[in-house]
């Protein structure tokens, strides 16, 4: 494992579920949005994914 | 390409894509559009243009749109890269150019997609870098080996980040702090609670202190780039115009504008002596006159007629008395008769006192006229000396004098021509050292460091600020979340805060571990090139900040490199980004970058292909050849316009050229020039009075 891959993988492993949760689907929006120039709602669907994760979170407990 | 810019009709070139021949040459004249072709890929691939492109807002050619004003610019640009064909075709009118409208169309392999296809091969951070234009290469403001910083101004970081599409992290982080600035995390209303009230705005305002800060790190290395390209700028400027030089400059621009003054002055003298030869031209007619009647009255005198020889008086006297007056003797009628003849003559006596006060009244004139006429002729004949002409005879008549002022007058016009067009010229080819703020350009100069030095030391202690920013937004937050946990309704939205400030951390990280990466990838990657380029044992070590210097191996100081090596350096530059390009688009592909980054070896064998406009430009002969023979070393396909000013170098290393094209100029300004090419002569450009403007045609010939 090169040392970069351990340092990333040892920073994931810190998040917590919810974290964890919206990191996945932020990567998944940037990439899909990559070359997009309208980013403008992005901010509020990633809030609103976050409250989503966090209330899940919560049910779970 | 299809009326792009000087290229009148449809152009191809087709690019050598053989390893092992990885040169694709193109010759082409000044003025035939070699920064015009260069501006096609970057217009192609990315609608937009080189730094300093010229006109942007016409690029359809001129002939085609006088011949049809709907004519359409055109270029398409067909690429290869994993096994999959792209082309790529961007089309502009005249109308659409003005608005910087440019449709793309692409297609992979055969089928229409979307520009994005292109981006994630080719990122637009590339564009500076593999597109590389004469003006950088001329100005050599990027490398030289040993200044701090240098190299910076190419923003390295943010290619190499885009290649393994860690611009994905960027705008993450960026998405993030928005995300958690935005409304739908907010409190619907203000908390009845003054205290849960007091903690969320001061958590706001600790929120927004660090995203500015960040923001500013964010912006950092791009001000920092571009600073640093000034001051580099300014430098080479306060170089250029060192004292010594500032004083040659003064020297030959005083001489230039005073030979322009003095030749007007001459002009001013020319005229105004044409003026007062033409105010005494009388001169010339009373001269010619009074000469004349001078000369009569000579005669007159000469026959006695002046002054008379009896005067009247005594002859009227003798007529009254009958008698001679004189003697007394009585007149017989014979005589009487002919005193009575005698005595109607001499009744001219008045007019002979007239004529003889005439003569000396002209005599004067005539002297006076003389002394006119002399001193008019001293002033031309000194004028004629100051203006090299040959000057009046000593007798010259005012005829005469006016023939030599002409000759003056023409003359003086053209010396006054001359020293004019010599001064423009003069202040045309070199920018003056004058500032239009007044200050010199070393001021400048010292200026612009100052400013990349300010800007250096907030790019040392920007982290450390953002960590004491991120402790006191954390400790804000902790307290904001603990008062508010009362509120079920709003914990669940400090819990999304702190779930969205985590996320971003872990991309914060991630871009940090790119870059660091990265940069140990292009520290590599730089020295297999510059290796392969240069046969000594350089070191060259890059720093945080994608700068670089070049020491020899395990030295710490900088090693001063010739000019062909710095030259060489800054190909070196772009040769290993376009190695590690094809390598990362495959690593960002798969999504390892985390896995892989930092441990990416680079070869000549594989990397993206590069334009260089002129490269060998700023050198001189001996080192033109050095470069020239290290250039196919670079990359597996590179692509070099240049003139065919050394055109016996390039064919030295004929055997690694695939593709030889000449950019055929024709014009009413180029001279009839062939180029040479392997024993045989082709037309390199012709002078056609009725070409402008400017045409030029792509010829492969080789």
């Amino acid at each position: 494992m090169s040392a970069f891959e351990h340092y990333m993988k040892e920073l994931g492993a810190g998040l917590s579920p919810a974290a964890r949760e919206v990191t996945k689907f932020v990567i998944e929006a940037e990439h899909r949005r990559r070359f997009s120039d309208d980013r403008s709602d992005l901010h509020e669907e990633f809030a609103l994914r976050a409250l989503q994760s966090v209330r899940q979170a919560g049910d779970e407990q | 390409m299809k009326n792009w810019r000087p290229f009148h009709g449809s152009h191809r070139i087709d690019f050598s894509t053989d390893p092992d021949q990885p040169v694709t040459l193109i010759l082409g004249p000044n003025g035939a559009g070699k920064t015009g072709l260069l501006n096609a890929f970057t217009w192609a691939l990315y609608g937009d243009f080189t730094e300093g492109f010229e006109m942007p807002e016409s690029l359809v050619n001129f002939e085609a749109l006088k011949n049809d004003p709907d004519s359409e610019a055109r270029v398409e640009l067909d690429l290869e890269h994993a096994g999959d064909n792209y082309c790529v075709t961007r089309t502009t009118d005249a109308r659409r150019q003005q608005e910087g409208d440019y449709p793309v169309t692409v297609t992979k392999n055969g089928e229409l997609t979307v520009m994005d296809e292109i981006f994630r091969i080719l990122p637009k951070p590339l564009k500076d870098l593999f597109f590389f234009p004469a003006e950088t290469f001329n100005n050599a403001t990027v490398l030289q080996g040993d200044r701090p910083g240098e190299g910076a101004s190419l923003n390295i970081g943010s290619a190499i980040r885009a290649l393994l599409a860690g611009d994905i992290y960027d705008h993450a982080a960026e998405d993030l702090r928005g995300a958690i600035a935005s409304d739908a995390l907010r409190p619907t209303q203000k908390y009845t609670d003054e205290t849960v009230e007091n903690a969320r705005r001061v958590w706001e305002q600790a929120q927004i202190e660090l995203n500015s800060v960040e923001d500013r790190r964010d912006k950092l290395p791009g001000l920092l780039a571009q600073a640093r390209d000034q001051a580099s700028k300014a430098k080479k400027e306060a170089e250029k115009y060192n004292p010594d030089e500032i004083k040659k400059w003064e020297r030959r621009y005083t001489k230039l504008k005073t030979a322009v003054t003095d030749a007007e002055f001459l002009v001013q003298r020319a005229h105004g002596l044409y003026l007062a030869l033409a105010r005494h031209a009388y001169l010339h007619f009373s001269q010619r006159a009074s000469e004349s009647a001078l000369q009569r009255l000579d005669i007159a005198e000469k026959a006695g007629l002046m002054p008379p020889r009896i005067h009247d008086s005594v002859l009227q006297q003798s007529l009254a008395d009958d008698r001679c007056a004189l003697c007394r003797t009585p007149f017989t009628s014979v005589t009487r008769t002919r005193v009575e003849e005698l005595f109607s003559h001499v009744t001219e006596h008045a007019i002979a006192v007239l004529g003889l006060e005439t003569r000396t009244e002209l005599k004067s004139h005539l002297s006076h006229v003389d002394r006119q006429v002399a001193e008019l002729r001293t002033q031309i004949t000194t004028l004629a000396a100051d203006l090299g002409v040959a000057g009046p005879t000593q007798d010259a008549d005012m005829r005469m004098l006016q023939s030599v002022l002409r000759m003056c007058i023409e003359a003086a016009d053209r010396t006054q021509t001359k020293s004019r067009r010599e001064l423009k010229e003069f202040t045309e080819e070199q920018d003056s050292p004058a500032t239009t703020h007044g200050n010199s350009p070393v001021d400048i100069a010292m200026f612009k460091q100052q400013a990349v030095d300010r800007l250096e030391r907030e790019f040392r202690e920007i982290d450390s600020i953002i960590e004491k920013a991120t402790a006191l937004e954390r400790d804000k937050m902790a307290d904001y979340t603990k008062k508010a946990a009362k509120w079920d309704t709003y914990k669940r939205k400090t819990a999304a805060i702190e779930t969205l400030q985590d996320a971003k951390r872990f991309f914060d990280e991630a871009r940090k571990g790119l870059s660091r990466f990265g940069r140990e990838d292009f520290e590599k990657a730089i020295n297999a090139t510059y290796a392969d380029l240069v046969a000594k044992q350089y070191e060259i070590r890059v720093g945080e900040d994608f700068s670089i210097s070049v020491s020899a191996q395990g030295r710490e100081e900088a090693m001063p490199l010739s000019q062909s090596e710095k030259v060489l350096l800054l190909i070196a530059f772009l040769g290993a980004i376009a190695r590690l390009a094809p390598k990362y688009a495959e690593i960002a592909r798969r999504n390892e970058q985390f896995l892989r980054a930092g441990d990416v070896d680079t070869s000549r064998k594989i990397g993206f292909p590069v334009v260089l406009d002129s490269p060998t430009s700023p050198l001189d002969d001996e080192y033109e050849a050095d470069v020239v023979k290290a250039l196919p070393q670079l990359l597996p396909q590179i692509l070099i316009i240049v003139s065919a000013k050394s055109v016996e170098a390039w064919e030295e290393i004929s055997p690694t050229i695939g593709s030889v094209n000449i950019m055929e100029l024709t014009s009413h300004k180029a001279s009839n020039r062939p180029v040479r090419w392997k024993g045989r002569d082709y037309t390199y450009s012709t002078q056609d009075d009725g070409v402008e403007p400017a045409r030029t045609r792509m010829t492969k010939i080789g």
